[in-house]
């Protein structure tokens, strides 16, 4: 069996630590963005790879604004993905270990993976376009007008779609706390 | 709870979600490489990435087995103390974990199945429901120059549709980076094989052709201590190639194979840990299939309204004479068709003629060198006169024979230049060689019916 090394590429040195510095920076928030709004990591990661990719083609057009290219792209892949998802292979639903980190040891993991997940869940619970405004403005961090670029909509639209967002999340933040802080929901006995 | 609160709320839970996700830690690596892939590459992509790639990888790596091993710590009774085995896969699918070392090592970033594939089943189409933590690349084969120069093969569980547990199998994927895909559906044994082996049998070889340099791609997967596997494929005396066995698969250098006739696996001290035969597997197949076959009751009306069938007692040692394979393949029909009531019938002119009952249908066999010609219909179709097939093709036109219900001395063949004549029925058979068109005859009430030549 030939094992077959990956070649290397031709390149052009005076751009290359630019892209790199680029990926270094951005690279963890974005693959976060995409986990949050695909809800999968191994789709997140590979939305990620060719967000990349796209945004590396296009250096040239995108590095007066890197991150906003990129996270543009980010937008649309989870939307075509989103509108290819019939014809996706059916995945059984497992855990993902992507971990919980704590603040020391003195924190209470029941309640924190117990908080972590309410907001996840109900993140799920949203429609499309009201997930990517929430995640943008307040995972993101970007203001109006930058939710408004990554998601080409109007910045009115944002603002119309966050509310709604907010609302909803509202609704099923109160449903879902009394049943998920149940103690018997968490498994509390690795907690130390 | 204020609109500040909730938003705070939710800051707090996204960031908590994803705090310990990080970038695969070859991100680089893997963009480097797919940017080679692509007609159009990247003018910044560098041919070696050094400290930076190690850097990344280090803080990744560490950061992705600290939270791996907290999370581990914290799960539920039900997941497996330091195994890679994810959390909630069935009983079936560990199985098979705990006899293959590939499934076992802990997943990498690149284990994980491309987005795009759609790991479709080649016997049903349909999708296998594959574990997302149980995938494992195994092998990138080299194929030749081209765009789909390297074939990544990997090692999955899942459920074919209709399948009753898991199975292991091999996915191919090839293509661009970005744009990669199943090279061929997932070539998955039978059902029975699957619930016997999990699919981890030496029959279970994938065969796949067509690749830049029209070679064949065949992959088997191998439990823990096969070292050496076997395989002979159709060729002038048979082509014997022996596939290198690396992470539980079995990928033979290059080749033109075909459908694989023999599998063996051998353990690291040559013995043989199993095998598989075409030849042996056909052989016991026909012999369920006759077995099966002599089992089946006529049909009541046959025996009713075909002579042939109440007055004329098959003969062992006639039937001895049906040729072997031709009674396979008669008893693997549908129909239950019984091939220890076939009955001769000497027509004059011809080798003779086999008609052989069944519970739900008749079949007609005439020998032809070393094979046969005939057909098969259900009961009522042979109780109407519809049993009429053709031999191809002598000077003087095709030969039409069939099978008719008692009541019919004759029939009548009308000819192609509007002509008729009367054609003998010996035994329930007529046959007719000629420009025929059609057959006039009478059903088993005694209406009379006219039967268009196939």
């Amino acid at each position: 069996m030939g094992l077959k090394a990956r070649p290397g590429v031709q390149h052009d040195p005076r751009q290359q630590p630019e892209f790199e510095r680029f990926v270094a920076d951005r690279s963890a928030s974005l693959l976060r963005t995409a986990y949050l709004l695909t809800g999968e990591r191994g789709a997140a990661e590979d939305l990620l790879q060719v967000a990349l990719l796209r945004t590396a083609n296009r250096w040239r057009q995108a590095q007066q604004a890197p991150a906003a290219y990129a996270r543009r792209v980010l937008v649309n892949l989870v939307r075509d993905r989103r509108r290819h998802a019939a014809r996706r292979v059916p995945e059984r639903p497992l855990e993902e270990a992507i971990g919980l980190q704590l603040d020391g040891a003195s924190g209470d993991l029941a309640a924190a993976v117990a908080g972590r997940n309410e907001v996840f869940e109900a993140l799920a619970g949203l429609s499309a376009d009201q997930r990517e405004v929430l995640v943008l403005r307040f995972y993101g961090d970007l203001s109006v007008a930058e939710v408004a670029a990554a998601t080409g909509t109007s910045e009115g639209t944002v603002k119309s779609r966050t509310s709604r967002a907010l609302d909803r999340m509202r609704e099923l933040l109160a449903g879902a706390a009394e049943p998920s802080l149940q103690p018997t929901s968490v498994e509390t006995g690795g907690d130390d | 709870m204020t609109d500040e609160q909730l938003i705070e709320r939710i800051r707090a839970g996204l960031n908590d979600q994803v705090v310990g996700l990080h970038p695969p830690a070859d991100l680089l690596d893997r963009l480097q490489s797919a940017s080679t892939e692509r007609s159009r590459r990247p003018p910044w992509l560098p041919a070696g990435f050094g400290a930076t790639v190690a850097m990344v990888a280090g803080v990744g790596v560490v950061v992705l087995v600290v939270v791996a091993i907290a999370t581990v710590g914290h799960r539920s009774s039900s997941s497996s103390a330091g195994s890679s085995v994810p959390a909630g896969v069935p009983p079936d699918a560990r199985a098979l974990v705990a006899r293959m070392a590939v499934l076992r090592r802990p997943p990498r970033p690149a284990d994980r199945l491309p987005a795009s594939v759609i790991a479709e089943e080649a016997s049903s189409g349909g999708a296998l429901r594959i574990i997302p933590g149980l995938t494992r690349l195994a092998a990138t084969v080299d194929v030749g120059p081209g765009p789909l120069s390297a074939v990544e093969i990997y090692v999955v569980v899942g459920r074919p549709p209709g399948y009753p547990e898991d199975i292991v199998t091999a996915l191919e994927v090839a293509g661009r980076h970005g744009h990669r895909y199943l090279l061929y559906p997932a070539n998955v044994v039978d059902t029975e094989t699957a619930a016997a082996t999990g699919g981890l049998a030496p029959r279970a070889v994938s065969y796949n052709a067509g690749l830049a340099r029209k070679e064949w791609l065949d992959v088997g997967v191998v439990p823990d201590g096969v070292t050496r596997v076997r395989w002979v494929f159709p060729g002038p005396g048979g082509a014997t190639v022996f596939p290198t066995v690396e992470n539980n698969v079995a990928v033979p250098r290059a080749g033109k194979l075909g459908g694989l006739l023999d599998a063996t696996w051998y353990g690291s001290d040559g013995h043989v840990v199993a095998s598989y035969s075409e030849v042996a597997a056909q052989q016991a197949e026909a012999a369920r299939a006759l077995a099966a076959s002599a089992r089946q009751p006529i049909a009541p009306a046959l025996i009713e309204h075909f002579a042939l069938f109440h007055r004329q007692l098959p003969s062992a040692a006639k039937i001895k004479q049906l040729p072997y394979h031709v009674a396979v393949k008669i008893a693997q029909q549908g129909y239950g068709i019984n091939v220890k009531q076939a009955r001769f019938v000497p027509y004059p002119g011809t080798p003779g003629l086999w008609v052989i009952p069944g519970a739900r249908g008749v079949s007609m066999a005439q020998l032809t060198g070393q094979g046969a010609s005939g057909d098969d219909v259900t009961v009522s179709n042979a109780l109407s006169g519809r049993m009429i097939t053709t031999s191809c093709c002598t000077p003087a036109g095709k030969t039409v024979w069939g099978l008719v219900p008692d009541g019919n001395q004759s029939v009548t063949a009308v000819l192609a230049d509007g002509t008729s004549r009367p054609v003998r029925v010996i035994g329930n058979v007529y046959l007719v060689t000629g420009r025929v068109t059609a057959i006039i005859a009478k059903d088993a009430a005694g209406r009379r019916i006219t039967i268009q030549a196939p």
